[in-house]
């Protein structure tokens, strides 16, 4: 029952956000995001209606659609570097080579792991296969958070409000789904809720910053002749406070 | 179970780093109006606490040599004490002096395609060698003395020259009237 309370509010929620999106103008700003909202707010009113009318297929139905939202989740990664990095040419280059350099690792490490075990992809669990690619997700988004602190990129209200909330979705995947088969047998109930409530989270981050569209703010963009003027002076008085001081370390050595 | 628990545990730390993330950002969620990439080759070329001259003359063994033969310890110690204070002050500012070139040259960096990323790697591995450097001399002058720290703020001095020679190489390939 508490669980059915948390999805119903979760999705009344979900919804709420796509109407103000909307309303507000701002849905196709951060269309993949809007279109993941849309695909889990389906897949809840999916599941719930096997729930309720086909108790036995819900596991199957739960981490068949479970693929979905990872999928799309991947969309919403790409969707934050393109906005976090579109007024950021120099950063957006190195972007191409950090996530080349992630897709390397993990082509390589798949490989490697097939090379040493062949019957791997076939023998693993629907559950680690999704930890993997949550691992992956993880380290996209860990790739954006070091590329906006090195390059002290500013990052608006309603984007940190998505990797926060996206992130916190990511974050307790990849614990739950590597405690799961440890603590679910100990402590049912407490994975029954946990799960729910940790989204339940997340979708209040999206709401508290995603009410209102607030864009990511721009680098400033002037350039004046006074300070080509100045730049041209300190240029000539660089080049002559080196020459003094090689001077006086020919003197003074 | 070890390898679950590890997983577990990087899960954990991803949302930490997401925590500290969040509240960085936070502070961060405005442009700095000040800020134009026209600066960064400004800031080069105004480098005058990575003055070799300065440097010298602040831990000059000589200094000391010359106020040992003439007073007595009372007035030597203090005048350690004093030089003490100076160098740490000079070291302070000569690492402030460093961090703003720095931070502009990243301002800089983000907007244009100024270096490839094995050239920014080595630029950025020079910048916290530099910080590793600032620490290990600022424990010699507070421990030892100024003037036995003398070769570790020389080191200090190099490594700072090299951050600025890098970043410089870099930005002085921009056409100025592409910084903005």
């Amino acid at each position: 029952m508490i669980v059915l309370s948390i999805s119903f509010i979760v999705n009344a929620l979900l919804l709420s956000l796509i109407v103000r999106a909307v309303i507000g103008g701002f849905f196709r700003r951060y269309a993949i995001f809007y279109f993941y909202l849309i695909s889990v707010l389906s897949v809840s009113v999916f599941r719930l209606a096997v729930y309720t009318r086909q108790p036995d297929l819900y596991s199957h139905v739960y981490w068949s659609t479970e693929f979905v939202s990872l999928a799309v989740g991947y969309g919403i990664i790409w969707e934050i570097y393109t906005i976090t990095l579109s007024d950021y040419p120099g950063a957006r280059a190195m972007a191409s080579s950090l996530i080349m350099g992630v897709f390397i690792v993990v082509v390589a490490k798949a490989f490697l792991t097939s090379t040493v075990d062949p019957s791997w992809f076939i023998a693993s669990s629907v559950a680690e296969l999704q930890r993997s690619l949550r691992i992956v997700q993880a380290f996209l988004l860990i790739a954006i958070i070091w590329l906006t602190t090195y390059y002290s990129i500013p990052v608006g209200r309603n984007l940190r409000g998505i990797i926060m909330g996206y992130g916190l979705t990511i974050g307790s995947a990849l614990i739950f789904l590597s405690i799961r088969p440890h603590v679910a047998q100990l402590i049912p109930s407490l994975w029954q809720y946990l799960q729910p409530l940790t989204y339940l989270v997340s979708v209040f981050i999206w709401c508290a910053t995603l009410w209102s569209y607030q864009p990511n703010p721009r680098p400033e963009a002037e350039f004046t002749m006074g300070r080509d003027y100045a730049l041209l002076a300190q240029r000539t008085q660089r080049a002559i406070a080196g020459a003094r001081e090689s001077l006086l370390r020919v003197f003074f050595p | 179970m070890t390898i679950s628990f590890l997983f577990a545990l990087g899960g954990l730390a991803f949302l930490a780093l997401l925590f500290l993330w969040v509240r960085r950002s936070a502070s961060l969620s405005h442009e700095d109006k000040t800020f134009s990439g026209a600066h960064a080759p400004l800031a080069i070329g105004d480098r005058k606490e990575f003055s070799w001259l300065l440097a010298d003359k602040i831990f000059s063994q000589e200094d000391l040599n010359f106020v040992s033969r003439q007073v007595s310890a009372v007035i030597r110690q203090e005048f350690v004490n004093g030089r003490r204070k100076i160098a740490l002050l000079w070291l302070e500012q000569t690492r402030s002096g460093l961090d703003r070139l720095w931070s502009l040259y990243r301002k800089t960096a983000r907007i244009h395609r100024t270096a490839n990323l094995s050239v920014e790697f080595r630029i950025a591995a020079t910048y916290l060698c530099f910080l590793l450097v600032c620490e290990i001399a600022r424990i010699l002058i507070w421990w030892s003395g100024p003037f036995a720290a003398r070769n570790s703020v020389f080191r200090v001095m190099r490594t700072a020259n090299r951050v600025a020679d890098l970043s410089g190489r870099v930005l002085d390939g921009l056409d100025p009237l592409l910084l903005s």
